[in-house]
């Protein structure tokens, strides 16, 4: 009996059994879930397991795209890309691209969030306004905000020098180029982020507000601090990795807005993986920041176990 | 609390709430305003030192039709659709039978199968992008609808999104299909699928959404003008304008946001509960 | 310890009306229960009366100061809900501890980090924290302080529950259906806690509920609320042995009050399937009311013998009393009656006997539902029938 194995919690997810085993219809069960899991599970390895193992494998070669042979080269690829300036420049610029967008993209994921819950007129108006950017197709906003960025004609330089403030071209000034890109970013995650905190905030039970208004806590700071913001605790810690995760993967804006330019100021790991991989056709070297960007992510994902772990209230 | 009848504080908070909410939503609305704004726009409007909402001559259907026929923007948007479709259809057909089989089947291997799903959950997309595009060149399908498809042929997400959803169906429905002579293939098909349509709708929309917006992996596969979807086609015409026609890059902007936009705001309150199902995980 | 007064208290929702002038005195340290079917209002009252909703007309008194303007917190209540509403994020000492920390620091002093080091924080914490450990003591919940309200069982949360509400001695305890969430058995245990509570405390308690059995078992007066109106407010004995509406008697008691249609004679007398019960009422001749009979005013006699004759439908034995469903003639609804097992008929579903409506304990309702105080009646139909021992020869025959 193999399944004697399983956790209790997915033991529980299965069908009951009674006292008396059928071993036929064990048997049968077995094959049925076979044969029909089976199908997804080639597939998983074919598109994600398979090839990431691969990507593994591949940063410890010397091989290039179109090349005849392929040797083992050990850590070289690494060695190299932790000497390769530009990698560190990507490294850093992603991880400022990350640390500055995940706290405003939740921070105000959250506030609007708040705000549009605790009013009784509007949310649905508002809630649909604020996640339409996260509906929209990325590469034409992007072109939109390209535009808006424009240093003579564009929208924010017209406002900037209206209200008295310097103007730059936002793109193209290596001191602004990456932080156009967060304010794109940002304007693009949070309205997921707000739907989240919405349903999160929808989850709390009304009458934990009323005890604590009973119990005295019923200033907008109490209610947040006692009730709001603990009860949110497992969805923040969702929303913050996953914001993370996801920023981590900055693309889309890179290729299509600076090209990792002006001077490399907005090259970040992603597009530097693209162009080694995909340009310079240096398909073993672009698997090891591969390997590098998916160390990341999992770190990040763990995070989020450990954290919620400690996080989460029912048992 | 809302406690005694309205009083002065309230309301005030009421018209800051809104205050705050409003200026919040033109920002927000403000790309869309400047991309709709100056695909309606002459060049030299477009390039004029102040901006204004609306053009003092009419130049959209000059921009339109520039974008439609400089590249084939039609073209693009079928493509969208057609690869989102098969996408779809191919991530429900491998998703549905080894979700029900996760949730509701005992085999041995359950436990690793879930397993696996869930490492693979872990995996961002962009990672088993060179493999992919190797083993795909190998084959010789690079530049094809294949490439583009291929890929997203499994859903982890969709395979974990709707296991949570079949575990909440009683196991006596699934009981009582197999007293009325269902074969397991059958139940997949004819009883957890009909009771599944609202999770399958949200997660149908994530699907789409995410596929007709994805850009990284078209412009990797894709060379060939024709086979284009949206974003990279865009991106096409993008280059072919060296970025200074800006009243049909708009418009084209435009036609290719407008399809999902449009589809949200008809069904907002869909679309609000699939991307809220990402939450679940 | 205060008296809790309700004047007048309206509340529309939308243009639903849910509380119609609702007018209520609460004497200090009474156990007052509002009971009602679902929907009558009855928690939109005691939302009120905590502060948590804002009445459309009408005035809410607690120990005679008006308390309209004043938050749930300023009004010296407190509340236990039907989910009981524990912070799960918290140990049971953090919630029983935080309508005192509210209370006796201040807001610099509840500061995370800060707070520790202001003057007098952790004289402060420490004073409540016993507090805390005694109340949980007296509710034997001692052992639970530190689990979180997630590995409580149903009777533990609804233990933490009532602590939380007894640690800051408030005036008044407002409880809704705390015990619903229970089950049968623990309910019973819980409610003699309850009112044991009660008497101990001395406090004035407010009690909702949609169980007549928890009402009548734990009050000092019940009142009874029917569609947003008080229908009747008196000890339980009088609910039940004195109903002053044909709703109250409905929704009071177990199984459900016989209503038989009856009619009023010229002399006054009320009669029932055409003959007199004994009782008359000062009604015009010919006015129709509505006769109450409860279960142990019928009684079972011969074929052709009392008011009517009906077939036994469907008996219930209960152990201590059996229980005879009888489809009389003439009645559209099927009479009950009480009956002990030791003067049981003997019948079988399926035979033919005679039903006995005792007027002497019957009650006269109007058309508009309103009891109409009985007067001995000339015309009675025969007094022999009200004669102990009655059944006995009934079941002998």
């Amino acid at each position: 009996m193999a399944e004697i194995a399983l956790k209790p919690a997915e033991y529980s997810a299965g069908v009951p059994r009674p006292a008396k085993g059928r071993p036929a219809g064990a048997i049968l069960e077995n094959v049925a879930g076979w044969s029909l899991a089976t199908p997804a599970l080639v597939l998983i390895w074919l598109m994600f397991l398979g090839p990431a193992l691969v990507v593994i494998g591949l940063s410890f070669t010397d091989w290039q795209f179109g090349m005849p042979t392929v040797a083992w080269i050990g850590l070289d690829n690494y060695v190299e890309l932790f000497a390769d300036r530009v990698f560190w420049i990507s490294l850093t610029n992603t991880l400022i691209y990350v640390g500055v967008l995940v706290p405003l993209s939740v921070g105000l994921g959250l506030g609007v969030a708040l705000l549009i819950e605790d009013g009784l007129s509007g949310s649905r108006f508002y809630s649909a306004i604020y996640f339409l950017p996260v509906t929209a197709t990325m590469l034409a906003t992007a072109l939109a905000w390209e535009f808006a960025f424009h240093p003579s004609v564009g929208f924010i330089n017209q406002i900037f020098s209206f209200l008295g403030l310097p103007t730059t071209d936002w793109l193209k000034n290596p001191d602004t180029a990456l932080f156009a890109l967060v304010a794109i970013g940002v304007w693009q995650s949070m309205g997921l982020n707000m739907v989240l905190f919405l349903a999160g905030l929808r989850a709390i039970p009304k009458d934990l507000y009323e005890a604590a208004a009973i119990d005295g806590a019923d200033s907008f700071f109490e209610r947040f601090r006692r009730v709001t913001w603990p009860m949110l605790g497992p969805a923040l810690v969702f929303v913050v990795t996953v914001t993370a995760i996801r920023s981590f993967q900055v693309f889309d804006t890179v290729a299509v807005l600076t090209d990792g330019g002006p001077n490399k100021a907005t090259s970040v790991l992603i597009y530097q993986m693209y162009q080694e991989g995909f340009s310079f056709l240096r398909s073993a070297y672009a698997a090891a920041i591969t390997v590098v960007f998916l160390a990341f992510t999992l770190v990040l994902t763990l995070a989020q176990a450990t954290l919620l772990d400690r996080r989460t209230h029912y048992s | 609390m809302r406690t005694a009848r309205t009083s002065l504080r309230s309301r005030i908070y009421s018209v800051l709430r809104h205050a705050i909410l409003l200026t919040g939503g033109v920002v927000m609305l403000f790309p869309f305003i400047v991309m709709v704004s100056t695909s309606l726009k002459p060049p030299s409007e477009i390039f004029s030192p102040t901006f204004t909402l609306l053009p003092q001559e009419w130049y959209a259907i000059e921009n339109f039709r520039e974008a439609f026929t400089r590249v084939p923007l039609a073209r693009f948007i079928l493509n969208g659709l057609l690869v989102g479709a098969t996408i779809f259809l191919f991530q429900a057909l491998f998703a549905l039978p080894c979700a029900y089989a996760l949730a509701k089947l005992r085999f041995a291997g359950r436990q690793m199968t879930f397993v696996l799903v869930i490492l693979a959950l872990l995996i961002p997309p962009q990672v088993p992008a060179i493999p992919l595009y190797i083993g795909m060149w190998q084959l010789g399908i690079l530049d094809t609808y294949a490439a583009i498809i291929l890929p997203s042929t499994i859903s982890v997400f969709g395979i974990f999104l709707m296991r949570q959803f079949f575990l909440q169906i009683p196991d006596d429905l699934i009981h009582a299909a197999r007293i009325d002579g269902l074969s397991e293939f059958a139940i997949v098909w004819r009883i957890m699928l009909p009771t599944a349509i609202p999770a399958l709708t949200a997660f149908a929309i994530l699907s789409f959404v995410w596929n007709w917006n994805d850009f990284f992996w078209p412009l990797i596969v894709i060379q060939s003008e024709h086979l284009a979807t949206p974003p990279l086609g865009i991106v096409f015409f993008d280059n072919a304008e060296a970025g200074t026609n800006y009243g049909p890059l708009m418009a084209g902007a435009v036609a290719i946001t407008a399809p999902l936009v449009i589809a949200f705001l008809v069904a907002q309150r869909r679309f609000l509960e699939g991307f809220a199902m990402t939450g679940l995980r | 310890m205060a008296s809790v007064s309700l004047r007048g208290i309206e509340k529309l929702f939308g243009s639903t009306r849910v509380l119609n002038g609702v007018s209520l005195d609460i004497a200090d340290g009474e156990f007052v229960s509002l009971v009602g079917p679902s929907g009558c209002g009855k928690t939109t009252l005691l939302r009120i009366l905590a502060g948590l909703e804002a009445q459309d007309a009408g005035d809410v008194f607690i120990g005679g100061r008006p308390v309209d303007d004043l938050p749930p917190k300023g009004r010296d209540i407190a509340m236990v809900f039907q989910s009981y509403a524990l912070y799960p994020y918290m140990t049971v000492a953090e919630n029983m501890a935080l309508p005192l920390v509210m209370r006796r620091t201040s807001f610099a002093q509840r500061l995370p980090v800060i707070g520790r080091m202001m003057p007098g924080t952790g004289r402060t914490i420490r004073g409540i924290s016993d507090e805390v450990s005694a109340v949980a003591e007296s509710l034997a919940i001692d052992h639970l302080l530190a689990r979180k309200p997630g590995q409580l069982s149903g009777g533990q949360r609804q233990r933490v529950a009532l602590g939380r509400a007894m640690v800051r001695r408030p005036a008044v305890f407002l409880m809704d259906e705390p015990l619903s969430n229970l089950d049968a058995k623990l309910r019973v245990q819980a409610r003699t806690e309850i009112a044991q509570l009660h008497r101990r405390l001395g406090a004035t308690f407010v009690y909702v509920t949609h169980d007549q059995a928890e009402a009548l078992t734990m009050s000092d007066r019940v009142a009874v609320m029917m569609d947003g109106e008080l229908l009747q407010v008196a000890p339980p004995q009088d609910v039940y042995a004195d109903p002053q509406h044909v709703k109250v008697a409905e929704f009071i008691g177990t199984p459900q009050i016989n209503l038989v249609p009856g009619r009023v004679r010229a002399d006054g007398g009320v009669e029932v399937l055409g003959m007199a019960l004994g009782i008359g009422v000062s009604l015009p001749e010919g006015s129709t009311v509505s006769v109450g009979f409860r279960a142990e005013a019928v009684g079972m006699t011969a074929e052709g013998g009392g008011h009517c004759s009906a077939l036994v439908q469907h008996i219930e034995h209960l152990g201590s009393e059996m229980l005879f469903h009888l489809g009389a003639n003439g009645l559209e609804r099927t009479v009950i009656a009480r009956i002990h097992p030791a003067r049981s008929p003997g019948a079988r579903p399926g035979d033919s006997i005679g039903i006995e409506l005792h007027g002497q304990r019957a009650f006269v309702f109007g058309k508009d539902g309103r009891r109409i105080p009985a007067l001995p009646s000339a015309t009675t139909h025969a007094p022999r029938l009200f004669e102990p021992g009655a059944m006995l020869r009934t079941a002998s025959a």
